[in-house]
């Protein structure tokens, strides 16, 4: 994986606000994720259609934290939704 | 008697909320109604349950999510728009499905009407998603049936019953039967081809080209009382076409529905539009049906075991019963026993081929078939 790296949604995986969270649904396993408000801000920003590398410097000019924070959150995050096939990485 | 009034004023939360979710938009008091009420359900699998039985998870997630996700518990919202999400997907494949097989059939010089399933759910609810429906519907004219069935195969459809050629033109011929079904296994989609929308009520639209809205109404409320309205979804059908045609011509419905011997069974459906949906009906036909104790009655019988929480299967002679209540006179509730009870249908005709000397063995067979069957069920019940 490298910086430079965008992230695309499978069809079957959708995205939404519900109240205040947002909700990721896969429609294959009919199961649901919750993000908290970091993970959200990450995964509008990479399905915006940003590599890593640019959501790592918006994330930083967003929050109050060290970049090797940032670069760990993003990389555990895309980790962590690609083991439930919820995103692939090109 | 217990009247309609009274029957839904004692409905639990769930059944009443599901019956408020019941329609394609709320009134500012329909709103308020139903937040009461989400705050009142006791039991959300409940209403789950309902929804799925009725056919309404995808307008109870439209309803909850124009209300604000926050109105229901967040597993509940995401059981309601998974659901619908699916809904949509497996809605538009199948619409496009229909418009390859119309399409196929029309260049062959068959035209063909498709009706319920994607054009209803397109054109009276104005969103593929929210009408669930699970065949598709196409009316061809009887003499292009054979043709039809050919194209479809040739498209990897497979009949539902394997029939012998004589059996085929015997159930082609039989005005009792009105439709084959086919289906495509690999793309799980099941079609079904109608030379008549009915056996005992053959509306045939003007041209094979469109219904119009009152022919398709007619078919509606016949069609939903032939499954004696076990599913709101078919009320709100005839609610979103009332109210996608306003202007119908009603002495024209009543008058056929005479013609057709159907009062009592297209009455039952209206009654049931216009107590529980809220649906307004002009006073002549709401004089009408109102003063029919028969339809009352029926619709009563109905509101009442739509809501029951684990519906017994009815027994098949409660069911015929039933349905011979339905009926307007003598002569079609005889009709509809003796088609019932001894016309053989698909599953004689492809379990015992008999050559056509011997068709008329048909009729003790299906007897003595039910009487397997029923009486097994009945032996172990006990």
């Amino acid at each position: 994986m490298n910086w430079s790296d965008k992230i695309s949604v499978p069809g079957e995986v959708m995205s939404r606000l519900v109240g205040e969270e947002t909700v990721i649904l896969d429609l294959v396993s009919g199961t649901y994720y919750g993000l908290d408000p970091v993970g959200a801000r990450i995964w509008d920003l990479l399905v915006d259609g940003r590599t890593l590398g640019e959501v790592c410097a918006c994330m930083l000019e967003e929050f109050e934290v060290s970049r090797e924070e940032i670069e760990r959150d993003v990389l555990a995050l895309i980790s962590n939704l690609r083991e439930k096939k919820l995103i692939a990485v090109s | 008697m217990i009247s309609i009034e009274a029957l839904k004023s004692q409905l639990r939360p769930e059944a009443a909320l599901l019956l408020g979710c019941a329609r394609l938009s709320l009134s500012r008091a329909e709103r308020d109604r139903l937040l009461a009420l989400t705050g009142q359900v006791a039991d959300w699998s409940d209403l789950l349950a309902l929804g799925e039985r009725h056919g309404l998870l995808p307008m109870l997630y439209r309803h909850f999510n124009d209300l604000g996700a926050k109105v229901v518990p967040k597993h509940v919202f995401m059981a309601l728009w998974a659901r619908y999400e699916e809904s949509g997907r497996r809605n538009r494949r199948m619409a496009r499905a229909l418009a390859e097989i119309v399409n196929a059939l029309e260049a062959e010089g068959i035209p063909a009407l498709p009706y319920k399933g994607p054009s209803l759910a397109e054109n009276a609810y104005g969103d593929l998603a929210l009408r669930e429906f699970s065949d598709l519907d196409i009316l061809l004219r009887p003499a292009d049936v054979r043709r039809a069935r050919a194209l479809l195969q040739s498209r990897g459809y497979v009949a539902e019953y394997d029939l012998a050629q004589d059996a085929e033109d015997a159930y082609l011929h039989s005005h009792l039967n009105y439709h084959l079904v086919l289906l495509h296994r690999d793309e799980d989609v099941m079609v079904e081809l109608h030379w008549k929308t009915d056996a005992d009520f053959p509306v045939e639209p003007s041209t094979v080209s469109r219904f119009t809205s009152e022919e398709l109404l007619l078919v509606l409320l016949v069609h939903g009382s032939r499954h004696r309205w076990e599913r709101l979804a078919w009320l709100v059908d005839i609610a979103a076409l009332l109210r996608k045609y306003p202007g119908s011509d009603w002495d024209w419905v009543m008058r056929r529905a005479g013609e057709f011997h159907c009062r009592r069974r297209v009455g039952v459906g209206l009654l049931l539009v216009n107590r529980l949906l809220d649906v307004p009906l002009p006073k002549p036909v709401l004089d009408e049906i109102g003063s029919n104790r028969h339809v009352h009655a029926l619709a009563g019988r109905i509101l009442e075991k739509s809501f029951v929480r684990a519906p017994a299967a009815a027994g098949a002679l409660n069911r015929l019963g039933f349905d011979l209540r339905m009926y307007d006179c003598l002569r079609h509730k005889a009709i509809h026993f003796f088609s019932v009870v001894f016309a053989p249908n698909l599953v004689e005709w492809s379990r015992w081929p008999l050559p056509a000397w011997l068709h008329f063995a048909y009729f003790p067979l299906r007897l003595f078939r039910l009487t397997i069957k029923y009486g097994q069920h009945a032996f172990h019940r006990h």
